[in-house]
């Protein structure tokens, strides 16, 4: 029995699906990166002093 | 399929057969005591709770609303690879992976079950925290997509990955609850002696109580209600035993004293949100009675030496 053949991704689809996910990265930004690197930026300055 | 179905049909099941309910759990007992009931043997699925879910779950879809904490009141809290990489990587995979369907499918059908069954509220994403799997496997059947013949694309998707899951780990360094302040304070004191309570994060004052005056090799009794916790009381070092205290309503002052004594105890510490209001009224008139109980410090009573 021989396996299902799995198409193969063409550069037009595969540019698609990065710059989707660049879109969507972008617009999961913000308020989030805000929220993600103000503790770690808080946290590493409090220890540096 | 068939597996995840024998998995849970067995606790659904057994749930049934032994309360009559296949949705809840049973009560909790701790030292004999049950301090949390069981659910009935009824439960309702209805429609107006699966609409108000949703509503409540779109409310938070994409994390817009603040800052995600841990008990998500106004997030989802599925983070940056889910959202940022996901929701992409899903719509690729459902045109392009036709096993993805089923998949998406079986997550979709859950989902709404489980949105179906649960009471509303506003931390109801807890129950959620499994959904975004099926964004993760889109993102690996993407990849898998890519990295056959689109290497270079395949590498940009690693980068944002790696950037991804940075930031992810990032948000969950501190949850932006604890003062910078307060944890280079904590980082100042002893290994064993980093006492959640001192954070008062969610931790009422009464238990830091518990921690400063009672000796760490004293039994320490306590009594919450159902929804009460009390794991700050064990210590950073989990040296501190701690014994429930069960108080029933119009109980006297000397019979709390008497089932303190019995528990081997001569500690109890109660406090607003986690004791019931009524319990923790009459342990305050016990102190100011004073006869066998005084307070030692806020929410935190001792027996009496003569008592």
């Amino acid at each position: 029995m021989s396996s299902a053949k799995i198409p193969e991704t063409n550069r037009w689809e595969a540019a698609a699906l990065l710059v989707g996910m660049a879109v969507a990265t972008a617009w999961y930004a913000w308020p989030q990166l805000v929220y993600s690197l103000v503790p770690v930026i808080e946290i590493w300055r409090s220890l540096l002093r | 399929m068939c597996g995840a179905l024998a998995l849970g049909l067995y606790w659904y099941g057994r749930n049934s057969l032994l309360t009559g309910n296949p949705f809840y759990p049973y009560g909790v007992n701790v030292a004999g005591n049950q301090v949390e009931a069981g659910q009935g043997p009824t439960f309702h699925l209805d429609v107006p709770t699966l609409v108000a879910n949703l509503r409540l779950a779109w409310e938070k879809f994409g994390d817009k609303q603040g800052r995600i904490v841990p008990d998500l009141p106004d997030t989802t809290g599925w983070g940056w690879v889910a959202y940022g990489m996901g929701l992409p990587a899903l719509v690729w995979a459902l045109l392009r992976r036709p096993a993805a369907r089923a998949l998406a499918l079986g997550f979709v059908a859950s989902g709404l079950t489980l949105l179906l069954s649960s009471p509303t509220s506003p931390w109801n994403m807890r129950y959620m925290i499994w959904f975004p799997a099926v964004l993760c496997l889109a993102v690996g059947m993407a990849y898998d997509g890519l990295s056959g013949t689109r290497r270079g694309a395949a590498k940009a998707m690693l980068l944002l990955f790696a950037g991804c899951l940075a930031l992810n780990f990032s948000a969950t360094v501190n949850y932006n609850l604890v003062k910078p302040q307060e944890l280079e304070a904590m980082l100042a004191r002893p290994f064993r002696d980093r006492q959640a309570a001192y954070l008062r994060v969610h931790v009422p004052v009464e238990y830091e109580n518990a921690l400063i005056h009672v000796p760490s090799e004293a039994i320490l009794g306590y009594n919450v209600h159902a929804n009460g916790f009390v794991y700050p009381l064990y210590r950073a070092d989990y040296s501190q035993r701690l014994v429930y205290i069960r108080i029933v309503p119009g109980e006297s002052c000397s019979e709390i004293a008497r089932t303190m004594r019995d528990a081997g105890t001569r500690y109890l510490v109660g406090a607003p949100e986690s004791t019931d209001d009524s319990v923790l009224a009459r342990l305050h008139a016990c102190g100011e009675d004073g006869t066998v109980l005084r307070e030692l410090g806020v929410g935190l009573y001792v027996l009496r030496q003569d008592s």
